[in-house]
């Protein structure tokens, strides 16, 4: 709970790396989402096991973490923070198959520790992929994005609204946690004892807010949906980047780069 | 012209909060709501742009009468500041944040482009046009607030406490600001000195009804009306008595 302000900044901090002037932060924003969206569906779709078919794929975010000059420490920190989920189930892999794939030196590898490999490669490169798109461009930029590609208004506004309310609760939250942290100085957190009622009174106090917030569209002309007027779709410019893209990413995905350069060197 | 007849307000819970209240407002007029807490004050201003429906009586703004039929183009008449404008800044950025009232009315975004920079520059804000708006001071946010409302060119605009979260300066820039706007203004407010200042007229509101309403010059300086409303005398008023200038 002591963290909210600081998930605060991170949410500011995305925002923020959003601002810079680079070849990707120009790019438009429909193309780095349709980009995006193929070399995840390409990713997702290589074979279990197969991580020598993953490896070549290192190369969008390698290009797009120097191009959009975002720092290492920045990439690790939102790996940091994603990856435990992926970790569990990758470790999980390593005791739940212990059949044997090969022999390397003197070292058996199982099909475990294989399919451990693969989920975090897998999970590094997703998340690299979502973490350059965001970290590139804005919110409001990807919403436009979704409208050109005709997603329909109604989900483009809740995605929109979820992402704003969770600011609101969370500006909620950092401001009763410091009240309650002002009148409690031993306490290093929130009691067990006073959780309920705190998160009752954040639950009544993000509404109340939500309310306010959605009173104030509605005197200006809302009526249950943004109107994403006034943003360019995908120039020529733009399609050529995608049709380039899509190549490598196919040609990718039906050579098997590693075992090509494999045989060339051996 | 606003014309309030006999307005009552009940919430969803029961509980009355505004009983039979009359008044008018002439075009042009600057007007000030003023009250104790939990007089009435915010809810006669959503009143207005049919945030709250009456349970009786009427509001008609320009001849047009307050209701859920008509509301869109009420909205679009009567402009709102709303007292933390935090809850009136959503969107990423400034410039998205004043674009978003005339692009759900339909305007060509050259209108609506057209209509921002006017703003920014009347408003000396061109700078702040990419900043997000949780970025900006409390006086940054007050302005752009205004410029939300006043980019639909309303004739009416409401503004519940202008100059909470403002400090002594931007409180001064901000009723400099509003002396200039030219259209009907109605401000609800507790800060009697700012009301004494730019208010043509005050309405005294009292547990939901009006307990008195008079030239603010009248209103501002009778303080057995304003101490049995549950107010008291403007503070540049009370220093003066101490020095005895009045």
């Amino acid at each position: 709970m002591s963290n909210i302000s600081n998930s605060l900044l991170q949410m500011n901090n995305i925002e923020n790396m959003n601002q810079k002037n680079t070849v990707i932060h120009r790019m438009e924003p429909a193309v780095k989402l349709l980009i995006t969206l193929m070399y995840l569906i390409v990713v997702i779709s290589v074979n279990p096991y197969q991580v020598s078919r993953l490896i070549p794929y290192l190369f969008y975010p390698v290009i797009g973490i120097i191009l959009a000059e975002i720092s290492l420490r920045t990439m690790i920190k939102y790996l940091v923070i994603a990856m435990p989920f992926t970790l569990f189930t990758g470790i999980s892999n390593l005791f739940l198959n212990r059949e044997i794939a090969f022999p390397m030196a003197n070292v058996v590898i199982t099909q475990g520790m294989l399919s451990c490999c693969f989920v975090l490669l897998k999970s590094i490169l997703t998340i690299l992929a979502v973490v350059i798109l965001t970290s590139t461009t804005s919110m409001d930029d990807l919403l436009y994005a979704m409208i050109h590609f005709k997603v329909p208004i109604i989900i483009v506004t809740q995605i929109m609204f979820t992402y704003r309310y969770i600011g609101v609760i969370a500006e909620e939250a950092s401001i009763m946690y410091h009240g309650y942290i002002l009148r409690a100085p031993k306490a290093k957190a929130i009691k067990a004892k006073d959780m309920g009622p705190f998160l009752g009174q954040l639950i009544i106090r993000s509404f109340d807010r939500a309310e306010r917030i959605y009173q104030a569209m509605k005197c200006r002309g809302f009526e249950g949906y943004v109107s994403f007027s006034g943003k360019k779709g995908i120039s020529g410019k733009g399609w050529f980047y995608v049709v380039i893209t899509a190549g490598i990413l196919i040609a990718l995905r039906l050579v098997n780069i590693s075992i090509l350069l494999g045989k060339l060197f051996m | 012209m606003i014309v309030i007849d006999k307005l009552s307000v009940q919430y969803s819970d029961g509980k009355q909060v505004l009983h039979q209240v009359s008044c008018r407002v002439n075009d042009g007029e600057s007007v000030g709501i003023i009250g104790a807490n939990g007089a009435g004050k915010s809810t006669l201003l959503k009143s207005f742009v049919g945030l709250l429906m009456p349970s009786q009586g009427r509001i008609e703004i320009h001849g047009v009468e307050v209701n859920q039929k008509n509301v869109r183009k009420i909205r679009e008449m009567v402009g709102v500041v709303f007292q933390n404008p935090d809850d009136q800044l959503f969107m990423s950025n400034v410039y998205d944040d004043i674009a978003f009232g005339p692009r759900n009315y339909g305007m060509t975004e050259e209108w609506v482009k057209q209509r921002i920079y006017h703003m920014f520059h009347a408003f000396g804000i061109e700078h702040l046009e990419k900043s997000h708006s949780n970025k900006l001071s409390g006086g940054e946010k007050r302005i752009v607030a205004i410029a939300t409302a006043l980019v639909m060119e309303p004739s009416i605009l409401l503004f519940d406490e202008p100059t909470s979260f403002l400090d002594p300066r931007m409180r001064r820039r901000l009723i400099e600001l509003l002396k200039e706007l030219e259209m009907t203004k109605i401000i609800a407010t507790h800060d009697l000195d700012m009301a004494l200042e730019l208010c043509d007229r005050v309405i005294i509101l009292k547990e939901g009804s009006i307990y008195a309403e008079g030239q603010a010059k009248d209103i501002l300086t009778n303080e057995t009306l304003l101490l049995e409303a549950g107010l008291e005398l403007p503070y540049c008023l009370q220093k003066c008595m101490d020095i005895g200038k009045v």
